[in-house]
């Protein structure tokens, strides 16, 4: 519906001629852009590249970022040495590390990984120690009563399940995340990718061609997430939120 | 069995306001009995259990089992909680729930412990429930896991924080009895908190009756000897339960006019 009203105004302001088509083309100039990039062996590389980049920096972020998070969110004393330090990297923009990266990585696959890993890990430590610190109270203390003060089996055996699907969705926000700062380290700094298609357009002022990247993006962010949503009872058919 | 020394808590409160929950207390639970703590809420009942259990420390006083003190410093094994809130592990099944209890224990073979598993299906039973996940179960059964698993580590007291609170009165009144039979058939050493009276006169072998705030012992009815059936309409069970009702009220009265001072 909202798609719907979006294209509306699109065709009304373009085909009324109301702005100029160099800054605004009509619906069916980015649709013929679209085909012209699908057909193109260069573009489907590009968002092979990218999907690779995308899902290499969300998985060292998932890697590290999770463990930390837990770790964070079950002892006080990791929570006091180590999030001060996490708050204050979270706090920084990351367009502020693109210099340091660019000059420390370079333009490579390196530099979008890394982007993206930080742009994501901080955030995700954040998010994970939240979700874990909020584990049900009780459900621990019946894994004690069984266990006295093992904490091995409580964490492994009774924390981690219990927080599982809260997790898995801290990592669906942030795989949203990550999408957006690899089209942020691709537009900045590559040569290649979708960003860098994007950009390469805009130098030679091919609006089309411009939307129909951003289109891309989009479309491939929310079949991620759409990907992310579906294995939710798949992974957890004992929660009550896959309840159907 | 079970005993309690001289146990009190006092927690303090964050404008330094010193409170006590439960005052020195000194009880014994004897083997196979089942032990009701009966009070008003505010009486630190669910604070004694949870002493007990390991899960806070007694501030002063100590608690033995068999003989030895038991070690403050943390949660305690050898105990079976069941608690008032559902614990049943959403992530298993009923089956993986009663398992856990003796997954991560040394000594006891798979084979064994599917046997253990089956039985214990038998006895509260689920057994056409085995795979389902709690999710699947009404509150009954959930609690029905929680006894199951609380059974399985084979504690050598059970404690029971108002398990059965949370269900409608039909359930809960089958869970009670259902409760005694198993208890009467196998024996269990268990201590029993509930603020209802009616639950502890059908339940209990013996009734310590507490005061509210803070928790101290005012009297103690051995129901075995002096009850010879559990007919609510018995002139007896009547009577007791009279004389019960009016030993609480007071003492609540009592402390809303010491609160009110």
């Amino acid at each position: 519906m909202s798609f719907a009203v979006a294209m509306i105004i699109w065709s009304v302001l373009t085909y009324g001629h109301f702005v100029n088509p160099l800054l605004l083309p009509t619906p069916m100039d980015v649709a013929r852009a679209l085909m012209r990039m699908f057909s193109d062996a260069t573009f489907l590389n590009d968002i092979g590249v990218s999907v690779y980049r995308v899902m290499l920096g969300f998985l060292f972020s998932v890697l590290l970022g999770v463990p930390l998070g837990i770790l964070i969110g079950t002892f006080k004393s990791a929570e006091a040495f180590l999030e001060p330090i996490n708050d204050f990297f979270r706090y920084i923009p990351v367009p502020a590390f693109l210099p340091l990266i660019i000059l420390w990585i370079g333009l490579g696959n390196a530099n979008q990984i890394s982007t993206i890993f930080v742009g994501t890990f901080f955030q995700l430590v954040l998010m994970v120690a939240d979700s874990v610190s909020r584990v049900a109270k009780e459900l621990i203390e019946a894994g004690q009563t069984i266990y006295g003060n093992n904490s091995r089996i409580l964490i492994l055996h009774v924390l981690i399940p219990s927080t599982a699907p809260d997790i898995y969705d801290n990592m669906r926000i942030a795989v949203g995340w990550a999408w957006s700062y690899l089209v942020l380290a691709e537009v900045v700094a590559a040569n290649s990718g979708i960003g860098h298609t994007i950009v390469q357009a805009q130098r030679f002022v091919q609006t089309d061609v411009v939307i129909a990247g951003i289109i891309v993006v989009g479309l491939l962010g929310l079949a991620l997430d759409y990907i992310f949503k579906i294995l939710f009872p798949f992974f957890f058919p004992w929660s009550e939120k896959g309840k159907a | 069995m079970l005993h309690l020394e001289n146990v009190s808590k006092t927690y303090t409160l964050s404008t330094g306001y010193v409170i006590s929950a439960v005052e020195d207390i000194t009880l014994d639970v004897n083997q196979g009995e089942l032990l009701v703590l009966l009070g008003p809420s505010g009486s630190g009942k669910t604070t004694l259990l949870r002493m007990i259990a390991g899960l806070e420390n007694p501030s002063t006083g100590a608690i033995y089992l068999d003989g030895t003190k038991v070690d403050s410093s943390g949660p305690v094994p050898g105990f079976g909680m069941i608690f008032q809130a559902y614990t049943a592990f959403p992530w298993l099944t009923v089956k993986e729930n009663i398992a856990f209890a003796l997954k991560y224990k040394q000594g006891v073979s798979r084979t064994h412990r599917q046997d253990i598993v089956q039985h214990l299906l038998n006895l509260v039973g689920l057994s056409n429930f085995a795979d389902a996940f709690p999710k699947e179960l009404s509150g009954g059964m959930k609690q029905r896991v929680a006894l199951a698993r609380a059974l399985a580590a084979h504690p050598k007291v059970l404690l029971m924080d108002e398990p059965f609170n949370a269900l409608d009165a039909l359930t809960r009144a089958q869970l009670q009895s259902e409760f005694v039979k198993l208890s009467n058939q196998d024996h269990f050493t268990t201590l029993f908190v509930t603020h209802d009276l009616d639950e502890a006169l059908l339940i209990a072998d013996r009734i310590i009756l507490l005061t509210p705030r803070p928790g101290r012992i005012l009297a103690e009815y051995n129901l075995r000897s002096c009850l010879r059936n559990r007919d609510r309409h018995d002139s007896r069970f009547l009577e007791l339960r009279q004389e019960i009702y009016s030993a609480m009220s007071d003492s609540v009265e009592i402390a809303v006019s010491g609160e009110a001072r």
